[in-house]
C-alpha cells in the first residue's frame, strides 16, 4: 500500500477506535443506571464491539481485539450490568484507549492486557470460552536468568542455554557476580552467578521460554519484551499548535481579503464585456476560496458545547463507585458550537462541581432512605444559549450546603455575619478564596471548598454564578456566560431585501402560503390555520420596524416555529439556504436587543440578524397581537 | 484647546463628517476601514445607523452629526470610511464613527491656545474655534456609555 494511504488509514483507524470506545463507554454508563435504555442500545454496542474487534486485528492491535471479544463474553446475558462488571469493562476500555494512543510500552501493555482479561473473564457468561492472554511476540528481549545455587547438581549448564539463545540471533550477555563468596567459602559445585541477556530476534514468547523448560524448577526467570515485533506503526499526523493570536490574525486576514474582493466589484463592472466576464469568473473563484478559508478557520476555533461535558458521565460513575453511592446523571446540552476557549475553561469547574456533588452533596443510600429520599441521588445538568448568554444549570438533590459550618468559617475569617445564613450571603461567602483552604475540607464537609477556583474560571470568561441551596434538598448552581460567537445551524429567510436568520432547531415546518384565507384575525390577534390548529402569527415586519407589506402576500412563506412547547408562525417573503453560520454577539460593543440572539455572518460576507424565537413570542404577547 | 481637553492626549486627528469637524484622540484610533455592509438594528436611535463586522467583532457605527443633532451641509457621497475607536488600552470594546475624510493632526500645544466653549451634550467634552470653524471633541468614555445603556 502507498505509505501515505496507509498513514491516512491508520489515522482514520485511531479516530474511529476512540469514537467506538467512547460510544461503548457511554452505553456501559447508561446501562449500569437504566436497564431499559441500555437494553435498547445493546444491539448497537455489540455491533460496535464486533466491528472494532475486526479492524483492530487488521491494524495490528490484537490486544484491542481480544478485549472486545472478552467484553462480548460479559455481555451475553440480557441482565443489567453489575457495578463490578461495568468497572471491569470501563477499565478495559481505558486500556484500549491508551493502547490506541500509543501511551504504553510493550511490557506495560502485556501486563495491563493480562490483568484486564483476567478481570473480564471473571464475569464472562457461562458457556463462553475465556480469552487467554496472548502469545506475546517481540523483536528485542531481555532475559533475567538467575540459577539457584544447586543448579549444577543435575548436570545443567548455563553456557549451553546461552549458546542456544545465540542460535536465534545476536545476544549481549552481562554476568553479575555479587553473590560470589570469599575464596575460602567457594564451592565449585554451587552456582553463584546470574545473567542478563539481551536478545535481538523475531520470535514468540513460547519459543524463547522453551529454552529454559528443563531448568525452570532450578532458576528464577524473567523474560520481557523490549521492542514489539508488531509492524512499526506509522507516526500519526503531526499536531500543530495554533495560538489564539495566530487564529485571530488569520481570521482578520480572511476578512480583509473578503473586503478587498468586494471592493473590486465596481471596478470589474467598469470593464469591457469580454474582460468583465473573464475577471468575474476569477472573482467568483477567489471568493469561493476565501469562504472556504473562513470556514476552515472557524472550525479550528469552535468546538461542540457537549465536549465540555463529555467526561462527566464517566466521572460520576467512577466517583460514585469509590464512595459507594448511587447517582444518576441527567444531561441536556444544546447542540451548538462555541469558542474553544469557553469549552476548555468550563471543563475544570464542571469537574469540580460534579466531584463535590457526588462526594459531599449526595448522601449514602442509607442516609437518603432515612431522610425519606429515593436511594439513588439525582444530578441534573443543562446547558443552552439564552439571548447572548450560555446558561448552565447544575443541580443535585443531596443534603445542600452545610450552613452552620459555613457560618462558623465565615466568623473565623472575620466576616461580619448574622446568625442566619441566607442564599445571598452564601453567594458572597462561599466563593471567597478563604473558604478553599485544605483544613476547611473537613470543617465544611467539603461543600463550598474550592468554589473560588470555579468562580475564577467563570469570571475570567466574563460570566457570573448564582447559587441556591436548600437544606436537605440540594444545591443549584447557575452559570451565566456571555457568548461572543457560536456556530448555529440556521435557516436564512428574506423580508423585503433584508436577510434574516432563524435557528433551525426551532423550525418545525415551512411551506408556501396557499391563500389569504389561511390567515385570519380575532380581535387584535392574527392567526394561521395549520393542520386544523390555530397558530398565532408574529408580525416580523413590525418587530423589525419595516414598512407594511405591499407585496403579493400569496407568494409568501409560512415558517412554523416551536419554542418552550409553544407553536407560532412567522411570514417571510422567501426562503434562502440552510447553513451552519457563525453568530457573533452584539455585546460587549453594544447593548442586548430583545428578540435578537446575535448577528450572523452570511456566506457572502454580509451580516444578518439572528432572531430569538422565544423572545419573538414574548414580543407578540406584549403587543397583544396585531 | 484648553488643558481640560488634552490633559491625557497629545495628538488629535481631525475628521470631517459631512461638513462638520471633530477631533479624535489619536491613541484611541485603532483602524480606518471602508464603511460597507452596515446592518441596521431594530429599536435603535437615528444616530446609530447599524453595526459592521470589523476585526472579527460586531461593532456599532455612530453618526456624530445625528448624535449632536447638527445639520451641516450633506455631501453627495457620504461616509465612505469608518474610524474604529477603542474604549481604553486595556478594554476590548470598540465603536466606529462614520467619516467623510481625515483632515489634519492637531497637537496639544496648538490646541492649548484655542478658545473653548462647553457643549450642551454629555457625549462631547468641548468645542473649539479653529480657523473660523467649530471643532467638537467627543468624550470617548461617554460615547461607550451611550452604547450600552438602554434605548432612548
Amino acid at each position: 500500500m502507498n505509505p501515505s494511504l496507509f498513514s491516512a488509514a491508520t489515522a482514520a483507524f485511531h479516530e474511529e477506535t476512540l469514537e467506538a470506545l467512547r460510544a461503548i463507554e457511554s452505553w456501559v454508563l447508561i446501562s449500569s443506571q437504566d436497564f431499559v435504555a441500555g437494553k435498547n442500545q445493546q444491539q448497537e454496542t455489540r455491533r460496535q464491539l464486533h466491528s472494532l474487534k475486526g479492524t483492530a486485528t487488521s491494524f495490528g492491535y490484537e490486544p484491542i481485539s481480544q478485549i472486545c471479544h472478552a467484553i462480548e463474553g460479559v455481555l451475553q446475558a440480557d441482565s443489567q450490568l453489575a457495578p463490578q462488571q461495568s468497572d471491569a469493562i470501563l477499565t478495559a476500555l481505558d486500556y484500549c484507549r491508551q493502547l490506541s494512543s500509543d501511551e504504553l510500552t510493550p511490557a506495560q501493555s502485556v501486563e495491563r492486557l493480562t490483568s484486564c482479561l483476567a478481570k473480564l473473564n471473571q464475569y464472562r457468561q457461562t458457556g463462553i470460552e475465556p480469552v487467554i492472554p496472548p502469545q506475546v511476540s517481540g523483536s528485542v528481549w531481555q532475559i533475567e536468568f538467575t540459577p539457584h545455587q544447586q543448579f549444577f547438581e543435575n548436570g545443567h549448564d548455563p553456557l549451553r542455554i546461552l549458546r542456544a539463545l545465540r542460535e536465534f540471533g545476536p545476544i549481549k550477555v552481562a554476568v553479575f557476580t555479587e553473590k560470589l563468596p570469599d575464596f575460602a567459602d567457594f564451592d565449585p559445585f554451587q552456582c553463584y552467578l546470574r545473567w542478563q541477556i539481551t536478545l535481538k530476534a523475531e520470535l514468540d514468547y513460547n519459543a524463547l521460554a522453551a529454552q529454559f523448560e528443563w531448568v525452570k524448577h532450578v532458576c528464577d526467570l524473567n523474560i520481557e519484551v523490549l521492542a514489539s515485533s508488531q509492524p512499526e506503526r506509522l507516526a500519526r499526523s503531526s499536531r500543530y499548535k495554533l495560538s489564539e493570536t495566530h487564529i485571530n490574525a488569520l481570521l482578520t486576514i480572511s476578512q480583509n481579503l473578503q473586503s478587498q474582493l468586494q471592493q473590486t466589484v465596481p471596478l470589474i463592472n467598469q470593464l469591457e464585456p469580454t474582460d468583465n466576464i473573464r475577471l468575474s469568473r476569477r472573482y467568483q473563484a477567489m471568493k469561493r476560496q476565501q469562504q472556504l478559508l473562513q470556514q476552515q478557520l472557524l472550525h479550528i476555533t469552535m468546538r461542540p458545547l457537549a465536549d465540555a461535558f463529555a467526561r462527566l458521565p464517566r466521572m460520576a460513575f467512577d466517583v460514585a463507585q469509590k464512595t459507594q453511592k448511587l447517582v444518576q446523571l441527567h444531561m441536556h446540552i444544546s447542540p451548538i458550537e462555541l469558542d474553544s476557549l469557553i469549552i476548555h475553561s468550563l471543563m475544570d469547574p464542571l469537574t469540580h462541581l460534579l466531584r463535590n456533588a457526588v462526594v459531599h452533596g449526595i448522601e449514602t443510600p442509607e442516609q437518603r432512605q432515612l431522610a425519606g429520599k429515593a436511594s439513588k441521588g439525582q444530578i441534573h445538568i443543562s446547558a443552552e444559549q439564552v439571548d447572548e448568554q450560555l446558561l448552565i444549570r447544575f443541580s443535585d438533590d443531596g443534603r445542600g450546603l452545610a450552613e452552620q459550618q459555613i457560618l462558623t468559617k465565615a466568623k473565623q475569617l472575620g466576616i461580619n455575619t448574622g446568625d442566619i445564613v441566607n442564599n445571598r450571603q452564601l453567594n458572597e461567602w462561599i466563593f471567597q478564596s478563604g473558604f478553599s483552604t485544605a483544613s476547611a475540607v473537613d470543617d465544611l464537609s467539603g461543600r463550598g471548598v474550592g468554589l473560588d477556583v470555579v468562580k475564577q474560571h467563570i469570571t475570567d470568561l466574563g460570566g457570573n454564578i448564582e447559587l441556591v441551596s436548600t437544606r436537605g434538598k440540594g444545591c443549584c448552581f447557575t452559570f451565566y456566560i456571555p457568548i461572543q460567537q457560536s456556530l448555529v445551524d440556521s435557516q436564512i429567510v428574506q423580508i423585503d431585501h433584508q436577510k434574516l436568520v432563524l435557528p433551525l432547531l426551532n423550525i418545525l415546518d415551512s411551506y408556501p402560503l396557499e391563500s389569504n384565507r389561511q390567515i385570519w384575525q380575532r380581535g387584535k390577534q392574527w392567526f394561521i390555520t395549520d393542520d386544523n390548529r390555530q397558530v398565532p402569527l408574529v408580525n416580523l415586519r413590525k418587530f423589525l420596524q419595516l414598512a407594511p407589506d405591499n407585496n403579493d402576500i400569496n407568494s409568501a412563506f409560512i415558517i412554523l416555529l416551536n419554542t418552550e412547547n409553544t407553536l407560532f408562525a412567522v411570514l417571510v417573503d422567501s426562503l434562502a439556504e440552510q447553513a451552519q453560520l457563525l453568530i457573533k454577539s452584539l455585546q460587549p460593543h453594544y447593548r442586548h436587543i430583545n428578540g435578537i440572539k446575535g448577528v450572523a455572518l452570511l456566506p457572502e460576507g454580509h451580516l444578518a440578524l439572528l432572531l430569538d424565537p422565544s423572545k419573538l413570542l414574548e414580543y407578540f404577547h406584549t403587543l397583544g397581537g396585531h | 484647546m484648553s488643558s481640560e481637553w488634552c490633559s491625557d492626549q497629545d495628538v488629535y486627528q481631525l475628521i470631517m463628517v459631512d461638513e462638520q469637524q471633530y477631533a479624535l484622540p489619536v491613541d484611541n484610533i485603532i483602524r480606518i476601514a471602508a464603511l460597507e455592509n452596515v446592518l441596521p438594528l431594530p429599536e435603535t436611535p437615528a444616530w446609530l445607523p447599524g453595526v459592521v463586522h470589523i476585526r472579527n467583532a460586531i461593532v456599532p457605527v455612530i453618526n456624530l452629526n445625528q448624535l449632536l443633532n447638527v445639520s451641516p451641509k450633506t455631501r453627495q457621497n457620504p461616509y465612505p470610511l469608518v474610524v474604529l475607536l477603542q474604549h481604553s488600552l486595556n478594554v476590548n470594546r470598540w465603536l466606529a464613527l462614520c467619516v467623510n475624510e481625515f483632515t489634519e493632526l492637531l497637537h496639544k500645544e496648538d490646541a492649548a491656545e484655542m478658545a473653548t466653549t462647553s457643549p450642551d451634550h454629555p457625549c462631547f467634552k468641548a468645542v473649539v474655534n479653529h480657523l473660523m470653524q467649530k471643532i467638537y471633541l467627543p468624550d470617548i468614555d461617554a460615547l461607550f456609555e451611550q452604547l450600552t445603556k438602554g434605548p432612548d
